[in-house]
């Protein structure tokens, strides 16, 4: 053992990059999976933040920004009255809220919100229910939701994400920013409320944060074009699975589908979309190992490629060794060990470049959290251990069957 | 009587190579018994066989026909493993170039039979400082081969092939690398060793070495062709 790190040492450059295919294996496995387990609390943080008892509803499947399939496309948007319905029909079902989505090109020209003479145009315009807020569980910093009586009568009335807030009315957006104007294409709708920064969301990125929320009726009588209507369909407490199916059956007498149709809209839950995530997660990380096992190989090659480089030098040391009782098996394993030795260093190499890395990621990218799962760890730990063996094994079969006398005449290197 | 003295006994030895079409026979019917306590030499020129013989002695190979007996074991018959012992406790081996491990100290270079032997770290520490002291090197424990002389190089590697208790010390033109001064003392550490009753068969083509010795044994074209007792 002693024998072996010494060896070792006696060579650093060469042993060093013998072992730079594993260690680049390593961290590639070890950042993917920082990576994943981030997005995935982000995501699952996001979902969660729209209500855990919440079934979303959809006459799309997917994310209700992208295009629609073909065959989807045919479908007609959900009504946002369907909620009411709903609600006084599905027993598991407590309280529906409407988005509806407002595209952001309308008739050619871009949307942009505006006040004074700050511009967004990174801004997301939404008409929602009264009800909306209290659904998703936006929490309020300043003022207050729409009314039922702002929503029926289209006024023209706002409530602003955090970052929109902070975008057109600088760092001081607070109780003072209600009442004033934000303009969105030549009209002014008045602030009525400001939502607090959302917590989850993409590497500090949350759309939230940048919308525009209008009341559904303003929405529909402003943008008559855009019908795109998301439901939120708040379930009691412990009876998800329930008012799930008692909302897909209404919704299908709704749109009046026949028994042996299909259903042509689409119901979610934050746990179904997480769960959703974690299944293409688990496919990235599979492709990931995929991808490391390259680099591992490469890694042996070179290891191997050191060993036998080290039986050869070592030759006279090898006669030597016999000459005073080293065994074959005794031979044999000295130089499994170094091999072993020479991956594990590179593994440890890896992981400790990961963390590196990921310390480094987490102080660029704010809300990332610089954990290695232990899976990656485990992977790292165990395939350089098992890459250290197989590439040792040729060479130290080599050494272990060697003419002593042969060893001994043999010309130091 | 005579069979409990003679503890070394080879009989019709043939050591035979093939290079290429050609037998070589480095060996070619040698008998040779040697007694506990003997100091014998085995001179000859390069090609003689002497080498081979060496080789046999210490069980490094194995002969192509013959017998070899050696404290009442039949070692042509011993597989690897079975061999690799012998040498560990039987054979102290003594190289013209020492063959010393260049990266470790001295006393681990000493220990290295013990380890291979399976002796645990206390007693083979102490059996190696032992070693080392009795050939002069008390207070060169910790050096490196490279920070020694060539006379202490060779005094590691007497320890180290002493530090089993072997039956035979065998010693492979132990002075070849060395000037005639310390040529002379590690062939007075031979003599001290052999006279406190250790075996020691040391091949030369050197007279004055050989002439250490208590018996020579000449070789020539793989045949003993004198054997000389003093």
């Amino acid at each position: 053992m002693r024998l072996a790190v010494e060896s070792l040492a006696a060579h650093p450059g060469r042993a060093a990059l013998a072992v730079i295919g594993i260690v680049i294996g390593i961290v590639t496995v070890s950042l993917v999976a920082t990576v994943l387990v981030n997005v995935r609390n982000q995501i699952a943080l996001l979902f969660r933040e729209l209500g855990t008892d919440n079934v979303f509803a959809f006459h799309l499947s997917g994310d209700p920004y992208s295009p629609p399939s073909d065959e989807e496309a045919r479908r007609l948007p959900l009504e946002r009255d369907f909620g009411d319905v709903i609600v006084r029909e599905a027993e598991a079902v407590e309280a529906a809220a409407a988005q509806i989505l407002i595209p952001a090109v309308v008739n050619g020209r871009a949307l942009s919100a505006r006040a004074g003479s700050a511009v967004s145009d990174t801004v997301l315009v939404e008409g929602t229910s009264a009800s909306y807020f209290d659904i998703v569980g936006a929490q309020f910093a300043h003022g207050r939701p729409f009314t039922q009586y702002e929503d029926r009568a289209a006024a023209r009335v706002a409530v602003l994400g955090a970052s929109l807030a902070r975008a057109l009315f600088g760092d001081d957006a607070g109780a003072g920013t209600l009442g004033r104007e934000v303009q969105l294409l030549g009209e002014p709708y008045a602030v009525v409320g400001i939502l607090q920064q959302r917590r989850g969301g993409f590497f500090g990125e949350n759309r939230q944060d940048s919308v525009m929320a209008i009341p559904a009726g303003t929405a529909a009588r402003r943008f008559p074009d855009a019908d795109a209507t998301v439901l939120y369909l708040r379930a009691l407490e412990g009876r998800l699975q329930s008012a799930r199916t008692d909302i897909e059956t209404v919704l299908r007498r709704l749109r009046r589908l026949a028994p042996d149709e299909p259903n042509d809209f689409n119901l979610s839950t934050s746990e179904q979309i997480i769960g959703t995530f974690d299944r293409v997660g688990a496919g990235i990380a599979l492709a990931t190992v995929g991808l490391a096992a390259v680099s591992l190989l490469i890694g042996g090659i070179g290891i191997a490629n050191v060993m036998v480089i080290a039986v050869t030098e070592r030759t006279r040391e090898i006669g030597v060794r016999m000459a005073v009782g080293a065994r074959r098996q005794d031979v044999m394993r000295q130089f499994l060990i170094e091999s072993l030795l020479l991956s594990l260093v590179g593994g440890a190499g890896g992981l400790l470049v990961a963390a590196l890395l990921t310390s480094v990621l987490a102080l660029v990218l704010p809300g990332f959290m610089p954990v290695l799962p232990l899976w990656a760890v485990a992977f790292g730990v165990v395939s350089s251990c098992l890459t250290g063996t197989l590439a040792g094994y040729l060479p130290a079969r080599q050494a272990a069957g060697m003419d002593p006398v042969e060893a001994l005449r043999h010309e130091a290197a | 009587m005579r069979e409990a003295r003679e503890f070394l006994s080879i009989r019709d030895i043939r050591k035979i190579y093939r290079v290429g079409n050609e037998e070589v026979r480095a060996l070619d019917g040698v008998d040779l018994v040697v007694s506990r306590g003997e100091y014998l030499a085995i001179m000859g020129a390069s090609g003689s066989g002497k080498s081979t013989l060496m080789n046999l002695l210490g069980c490094l190979d194995t002969p192509t026909s013959g017998s070899y007996r050696l404290n009442g074991v039949a070692v042509e018959g011993l597989n690897d493993e079975e061999l690799a012992a012998i040498r560990n406790e039987e054979i102290g081996f003594v190289f013209q170039t020492f063959n010393l491990l260049a990266r470790t100290t001295a006393l681990r270079n000493v220990e290295l039979p013990l380890i291979y032997g399976g002796v645990g770290r206390t007693e083979r520490r102490g059996k190696a400082e032992r070693a080392l002291e009795r050939v002069g090197l008390a207070d060169r424990m910790k050096h490196r081969p490279n920070e020694l002389s060539g006379g202490q190089r060779q005094r590691v590697a007497i320890a180290r092939a002493l530090v089993n208790e072997p039956s035979i010390l065998l010693a492979d033109e132990p002075t070849g690398n060395l000037d005639s001064t310390t040529s002379a003392e590690i062939m007075e550490l031979f003599d001290a060793l052999n006279d406190a009753g250790n075996t020691v068969i040391v091949v030369t083509h050197e007279d004055d070495i050989a002439a250490h010795a208590h018996r020579v044994v000449t070789l020539c074209d793989g045949k003993i062709v004198s054997d000389v007792g003093k």
